[in-house]
């Protein structure tokens, strides 16, 4: 078994938040080019991973890219529901992040 | 607003020229232009609905820079600029437009400048940016708070779909190839943005109605017993409420419970559903008026108080109800309509007029 470590032990923000009505979009963004380099290179952040942590569908990720400017990772998909609407658990979509939080990330032992 | 201002300046004693923006858009415009296939789907691949559209209480398009501009380059000394919906970014970048700085720059300063102090940590208060030739510079007004390479790059990627390509009114801010360089300890220089204008004119429409009125309770629940059957419970509460309403059980109301302590924050996404020692349930209700809410919600209430479950041993009451009264009516609940881009080309937007207020 590789070792791994969490997200969170990696990143240093990890959030998300409405772009718009109709999207919620997650950033990820690391504290060094290293950390980022690790977590991009490792393969785990895919569509698929988005897909199914927030059970939803590839067609509905609609992004999911590193950023190597900002040392970031994105990725958005499609809201349910009407936003701020009748129903409505998360106006500002502030909240969605926590799945990401314990994402494993496979790290080569030293 | 004008109004506000007016009396504002009257009290202080100011006269004050403001320049006045609005954004509203006409909803035969609206209808027009979608009849003719001049509205795009939006990013569900939906476009809005006649019957939702002319239901709307309002409509307005997102501004860009250029009205802003407008009123910097008009020549007045203009005091005050009360403008209507405009693109968050575009108030700071016209006022870098308006002298001269290069249009990507401008964009992301604008983009960063936003929220003020979001871009730094810890975040709050203000942020100056002071534009040059081919770069920006950022530091925070409070002397315990930093602008850092991290903190500016998170706020260029904040709210927005794809952290590369950010289109907004006119074209779009490319920061594929932007640089984001600490200069000391507080302030970080960026560069290398850049803009591309749009091919055709469109504007981003935004409108809204009102679907109902909605009557909230909120409370806990303490009992082992009844949270570990806490859906079939409240699955039977809602039906024991349709028998007494038949709003809701014809569809036209709607009940429904978010559990806090459980799934209350991502619903039926939420992938540790295990509940916590004790759950808060808040009630909502939303029906056609305030009081049909209200009714229904009162209904719900009692039904969550009172209604038996197997294996109960608590037969007082289910439910601790923190508040008095217990049912809340908080009002209209508002529904998008809009949220389309549409093309623009030849609509006479964005007026600019001027008044004087004050003494």
């Amino acid at each position: 078994m590789p070792e791994t470590r969490s997200l969170s032990e990696l990143a240093k923000v990890i959030r998300s938040k409405n772009a718009g009505p109709w999207e919620i979009t997650f950033d990820v963004m690391f504290p060094t080019r290293e950390a980022y380099e690790l977590v991009r290179d490792s393969g785990v952040l895919t569509r698929q991973l988005i897909a199914d942590l927030y059970s939803t569908s590839l067609a509905d990720v609609k992004t999911c890219m590193f950023f190597d400017p900002a040392l970031a990772f994105k990725a958005t998909i499609l809201r349910t529901g009407s936003q701020g609407s009748v129903g409505e658990r998360d106006t500002f979509g502030a909240q969605q992040h926590a799945p990401l939080l314990s994402v494993a990330i496979p790290v080569r032992p030293r | 607003m004008i109004e506000l201002i007016d009396s504002i300046a009257r009290e202080l004693g100011y006269s004050l020229t403001v320049g006045v923006v609005y954004a509203d858009i006409d909803k035969d415009v609206v209808l027009e232009r979608l009849k003719r296939g001049a509205v795009q789907p939006s990013p569900r691949g939906e476009l809005p609905r006649v019957d939702e559209i002319e239901n709307s209480t309002s409509i307005v398009a997102q501004m860009g820079a250029e009205p802003f501009l407008e009123i910097l380059l008009s020549g007045r000394p203009v005091d005050v600029v009360v403008a209507g919906r405009a693109y968050d970014p575009a108030p700071h970048a016209a006022l870098a437009l308006s002298l001269g700085a290069d249009p990507g720059l401008a964009w992301h300063m604008g983009k960063v400048l936003e929220c003020g102090g979001a871009c730094a940590e810890p975040k709050g208060g203000g942020v100056v940016a002071t534009v040059y030739r081919d770069h920006f510079d950022l530091v925070p007004m409070s002397p315990d708070a930093r602008c850092t390479e991290l903190s500016v790059a998170a706020h260029t990627l904040y709210e927005k779909s794809r952290p590369d390509l950010l289109p907004g009114p006119g074209g779009t801010l490319n920061v594929s190839r932007a640089t984001f360089t600490q200069l000391d300890d507080r302030s970080v220089r960026v560069a290398g943005s850049a803009f591309e204008a749009a091919p055709e004119m469109t504007v981003k429409l935004e409108g809204a109605r009102v679907v109902g009125h909605r009557t909230i309770f909120i409370g806990g629940v303490r009992d082992p017993i009844l949270i570990s059957q806490l859906d079939d419970f409240l699955d039977r509460v809602v039906e024991r409420v349709k028998r007494g309403q038949p709003a809701l059980a014809a569809g036209e109301a709607r009940l429904i419970f978010h559990v806090y302590g459980r799934d209350g924050v991502m619903g039926d996404i939420e992938p540790h559903r295990a509940p916590a020692h004790e759950v808060g349930i808040l009630g909502e209700v939303v029906a056609s008026s305030q009081a049909l809410a209200n009714g229904i919600a009162t209904s719900a209430r009692v039904a969550v108080l009172h209604l038996p479950y197997p294996g109960q041993m608590a037969t007082a009451g289910n439910f601790a109800l923190p508040l008095n009264p217990m049912e809340h009516p908080i009002g209209p609940v508002c529904a998008f309509t809009l949220y389309h881009v549409m093309q623009a080309e030849g609509l006479p937007l964005f007026p600019v007029s001027y008044r004087r207020v004050g003494r």
